[in-house]
């Protein structure tokens, strides 16, 4: 016979090696996929034939240098950047600025504004785009990166106002009222000490915004044409040019993937940290 | 009285403390503070300041841009729901024609069927298999778990065009998924007892197509859930599980009792955004069903909306749809956040 | 107030972003087409080089957009200022059509007077290119584009295959069926199919509907005609036709999961199967990739199952060049249009694989390009040139795919496409 604490020892191996085997399992579905792509970006076509997730003869980059130039990838890549950048790096500010006006201040009609700047978070976006469309032409700014990167400050500023509002409601009055009687604006309370404050909530917010708009399609596809591309139209665009070449595509959606990946690897104990300020408000 | 409190905050920002599995940077005065109010953290004094006009200085640079790019846009779409419009001619008025035209709409009614269909896929699944992982990974002090927090968020990180590019490939009629099914032998089973065909065309065939759909929409909204979960998990105080444990709780009764109360915000704040992207797909299914084949199987309102506007040119038509749509999603998301603050107020 | 800042903040974006356009004598010819692949960019390039040299004062500024893209974005950019000079336009109601009822496309008949681009192809064939002033009467009236390209789906064949079997290419619709049979006990898959995607269904369905038809129902189901309908006897045969099949295993199995560009593809050029029912337009992929194509692969219509000596085939000239309504440079872009849908161009499309609207000077009798040629030559001198479903009914690849999934009859199928047909009058 065992001793219970020989039992009890025994229970927590089982229930830990289950626990990993489950993870484990979980972790294969979501990876597997990934890395059968991985894979066939490396592989001639021939080899399509063999297990997806065999290894390939030989490791060739000539698929990524088919998407890269002769698809034009470097192009899309390069209006991904200039458009993405700029649409975190307004967003955020601005989100932030009116996640304090909502989360510091009580006003009449606040609910009310604030129901209103949701409204873009919940509006199918093929149905904003011909409006947007037209608008585009009267602001004269059409064919330009302003006609990507201004509706896309604008959907990010629906959610990031209402992500930093519950992080600034969830900052203790104590710190504002100290600052505040120190002499200290409500300016310089938001950007020299909530801001540095609020960093976890920021970064998930950076993670997400950069995100989805790396990864927007539909408003690209239609607003965009030629080198104002950016990569999953791109990737989009490929599937018709090389249209039966399952390496090249793959090379292809790896580049698209790649970005996102290493900020999302780089930052995501930060990430996950800082969902904890933003997503509830209390 | 100001700089003290900054030098408690500052101070102990930069020790991580682990709980729960889960590495964070707890600041004593923050985390006493947040434990202090279980089972809900509550803010303790009313909102500081009632200056409306201050806030809205605040407020407006985003609100401009908001407006101009979101809001009259929206306000376009439902001006020409009312019209017969091609997108690019002279519109014409036509009241609630549009709208009178949708309710006889077989395929418009097909659509928003199947939106309500994929949100069990893209919304309550992903719910329970998130509470499922987050429980595993929590409750548990095991090693490397940073691993499989990081490698299970990785669908949600696609680019839904990869997304739909990848299983097209996998449910592909020789692809990994079929050839899986007859090296391992299911193949055989699952035929003899009538449930598969001897080749599935998944993606392509009546019966299978919006379970597949369904299916990659799980794989790519459960890592969402997740997170939420994980971050909410947090804020449950680690006392509440120790006087569980005290009365003899199960970790199955643990979860019930303790993380799964706990996590009520955080469950509606992940229906709310799984269920709006459930209503709203549409790169998804553009990607793998094209039109939302096969047949109109799977075909959603968005590509509805999307074929109406640039294809059959009946753009007046199809804001009418979104309009409808976007009514839909609004009632209910404004329900639910309704739900939440009342939730909130009584605890 | 708040309406204020909002005018300025327009204003503040006007002045910051606003174009800046500069004035010289120099001509910009601004043309969309949907020549994408790099060989093909290639070809194009070249032709506009000589038509710089041959206009010193011109330069042409071109963009390749995918087909779908092209349609997508065609009505609006034909409505800019700065829009594109010449542009490749879709046929069809939802295409040409929606254009020409803007005001958005010129007439191009004096054009075509003047450059004898009348006899280039068949008078059948402009036709397609054609819509009255109004935009609704489709085949007649103005013609609006003109076609470089032409294409015709018929069966392309494993030479080797069919050797193996003992085959010879089908004359008529009987020897067409036994054919079946016969690579079918060879162990081949007989016709490689795949209607994942959809529209290749409207082909395969297509092709075996023009079997059974004339010319003068579809055509008038085409152009809506006032006694154009698609509940007609042949389309219920042809329905039952595909359905029996499909039951006999004559399409790769597991078709419905089969996309196009991979796995129909896959299929054909990985021997799988002895035929694949599709479009000229193929051939130069078909060229690149399967080792001595030209002479191991064939073409051939598909027989006629009404007895007619040439099969009624579903064809046609592909995208058309137009001139946008409101340009400035409309005689220059004529001249453009002359150059790229005349003989050098025609030549050049040939290299690429291309099937051109106009005979190539030389061509190989035998060879894959050959077979393709003469099909297309015996179709279009006969006035068998069929029509693409879709043109018409946009949505009939889902209808198709309900009925071969035997979610609806063939009769229900038919009333199904009419019923959609008569709403999008």
């Amino acid at each position: 016979m065992l001793r219970y604490e020989q039992r009890m020892v025994l229970r927590k191996q089982f229930q830990a090696g289950l626990t990993y085997l489950i993870l484990t399992i979980f972790l294969l579905v979501a990876l597997l996929p990934f890395t059968g792509i991985v894979l066939t970006s490396f592989k001639e076509r021939r080899e399509l034939r063999d297990s997806p997730f065999s290894l390939p003869e030989e490791w060739k980059w000539d698929n990524y240098e088919d998407a890269w130039t002769g698809a034009r990838f470097s192009t899309y890549f390069k209006s991904s950047v200039y458009v993405v950048v700029p649409v975190v790096v307004i967003a955020i500010i601005l989100s932030t600025m009116s996640g304090f006006g909502f989360g510091m201040y009580k006003f009449r009609g606040d609910n009310i504004l604030l129901f209103i700047i949701m409204l873009g978070l919940m509006v199918p976006f093929e149905a904003v785009i011909i409006p947007l469309w037209q608008l585009m032409g009267q602001l004269g700014i059409r064919d330009t990166y302003w006609a990507l990167i201004l509706p896309q400050v604008a959907l990010s500023f629906s959610f990031g106002t209402f992500w930093m509002r519950a992080n600034f409601k969830n900052i203790p009055t104590e710190i504002v009222d100290a600052a505040v009687v120190d002499g200290c604006s409500m300016w310089g309370v938001l950007w020299r000490i909530l801001f540095p404050l609020s960093r976890p909530a920021l970064v998930s917010l950076v993670v997400l915004l950069f995100m989805w708009t790396w990864n927007e399609f539909f408003l690209i596809l239609v607003m965009a044409s030629g080198d104002l591309r950016t990569l999953p139209v791109g990737l989009a665009l490929l599937r018709g040019r090389y249209a039966s070449d399952v390496p090249v595509m793959a090379a292809g959606s790896v580049m698209v993937l790649l970005p996102v990946l290493v900020i999302y690897v780089l930052f995501q104990r930060q990430f996950i940290r800082g969902m904890i300020s933003g997503a509830v408000k209390s | 009285m100001f700089k003290k409190i900054m030098s408690q905050a500052s101070n102990s920002s930069s020790e991580p403390t682990v709980k729960h599995g889960v590495e964070i940077v707890s600041t004593p005065s923050f985390s006493e503070r947040l434990q202090s109010l279980i089972p809900w953290r509550r803010r303790t004094s009313a909102v500081p300041f009632s200056s409306g006009s201050q806030a809205l200085l605040f407020i407006l640079p985003g609100l401009i841009i908001y407006v101009v790019f979101v809001l009259f846009p929206i306000i376009g779409t439902i001006r020409y729901s009312f019209m017969e419009w091609t997108g690019f001619t002279e519109p014409e008025w036509i009241g609630l024609d549009n709208y009178r035209e949708l309710m006889d709409d077989e395929d418009f009614i097909k659509a928003i069927q199947n939106n309500f269909f994929f949100s069990i896929f893209y919304t309550i699944i992903p719910i329970l298999i998130g509470l499922f992982l987050v429980s595993l990974m929590s409750r548990s002090r095991l090693k490397g778990m940073f691993i499989f927090r990081a490698g299970l968020f990785v669908p949600q990180v696609m680019s839904p065009v990869v997304v739909g590019i990848i299983w097209r490939w996998l449910f592909d009629y020789s692809g990994p998924i079929n050839r899986a099914l007859s090296i391992t032998g299911l193949q055989g089973v699952f035929e003899s007892v009538g449930l598969l065909r001897r080749v599935t065309p998944w993606l392509g065939d009546f019966t299978y197509a919006p379970y597949a759909v369904g299916m990659v929409g799980t794989w790519v909204e459960y890592g969402l859930c997740m997170v939420l979960f994980l971050a909410g998990i947090q804020s449950i105080s680690e006392e509440l599980y120790d006087a569980a444990i005290v009365f003899g709780a199960n970790p199955l009764q643990q979860f019930w009792f303790v993380t799964l109360p706990g996590l009520r915000q955080h469950v509606l704040v992940a229906f709310v955004l799984t269920f709006i992207a459930a209503l709203r797909v549409f790169d998804l299914v553009f990607v793998l069903t094209r039109q939302g084949g096969p047949g109109r199987e799977t075909i959603v309102t968005s590509i509805l909306v999307y074929k109406n506007t640039f294809n059959l040119h009946r753009a007046g038509y199809g804001a009418a749809m979104a309009v409808v749509l976007a009514t839909i999603i609004v009632v209910i998301s404004a329900g639910v956040f309704w739900l939440q603050s009342r939730d909130s107020e009584n605890a | 107030m708040k309406k204020l800042s909002l005018l300025l903040v327009v204003a503040l974006l006007v002045a910051t972003m606003g174009t800046t356009t500069a004035q010289d004598e120099e001509i910009t010819l601004v043309v969309w087409d949907n020549f994408t692949r790099e060989a093909e960019q290639e070809m194009i390039e070249e032709l506009n080089a000589m038509f710089e040299e041959m206009n010193p004062n011109v330069t042409i500024q071109r963009e390749a957009y995918d087909t779908s893209d092209l349609t997508q974005l065609a009505p609006r950019a034909l409505s800019e200022d700065n829009g594109p000079d010449v542009i490749m336009v879709n046929q069809g109601f939802s295409g040409m059509g929606a254009l020409v009822e803007a005001g958005l496309l010129l007439p191009l008949n004096d054009y075509a007077d003047q450059y004898g681009w009348w006899d280039r192809y068949a008078e059948g064939l402009h036709a397609r290119n054609s819509f009255s002033e109004d935009g609704t009467e489709f085949g007649t009236g103005n013609l609006y584009s003109v076609s470089n390209t032409a294409e015709v789906v018929g069966i392309y064949y494993h030479k080797s295959i069919f050797e193996e079997l003992g085959l010879e290419v089908p004359t008529t619709w009987d020897e067409f069926v036994s054919a079946l049979t016969t690579i079918q006990e060879g162990g081949y898959t007989p016709i490689v199919f795949g209607s994942l995607d959809g529209w290749p269904a409207i082909h395969t369905w297509g092709a075996i509907q023009h079997a059974y038809s004339d010319l003068a129902t579809i055509d008038n189901f085409m152009y809506r005609a006032a006694d154009g309908t698609f509940e007609t006897e042949a389309n219920v045969q042809a329905a039952e036709t595909m359905l029996g099949w499909i039951e006999n295993g004559y399409f790769s199995p597991g078709f419905e999961g089969m996309d196009y560009d991979n796995a129909t593809y896959g299929a054909f050029i990985g021997f799988e199967g002895a035929m694949w029912l599709t479009g000229s337009w193929m051939t130069g992929s078909i060229v690149e990739d399967v080792e001595d194509a030209e002479a191991t692969v064939g073409f051939f219509l598909l027989p006629s199952a009404a007895g007619e000596e040439v099969p009624l085939t579903i064809g046609g000239v592909g995208l058309g060049y137009g001139i946008r309504a409101g340009t400035e440079h409309a005689d220059i872009a004529a001249a453009y249009i002359d150059l790229i849908t005349g003989p050098e161009a025609a030549n050049l499309l040939f290299a690429q694989g291309y099937l051109p609207a106009i005979t190539p000077e030389e061509y190989e009798s035998g060879t894959l390009t050959g077979d393709v040629i003469e099909a297309w030559e015996l179709i279009s001198s006969s006035n068998k040139v069929g029509h693409y479903l879709d043109w018409t009914a946009p949505d009939i690849a889902a209808d198709i795919q309900e009925m071969m999934a035997g979610e609806v009859s063939p009769d229900e199928f038919t009333a199904n496409v009419q019923e959609d047909y008569e709403s999008g009058e």
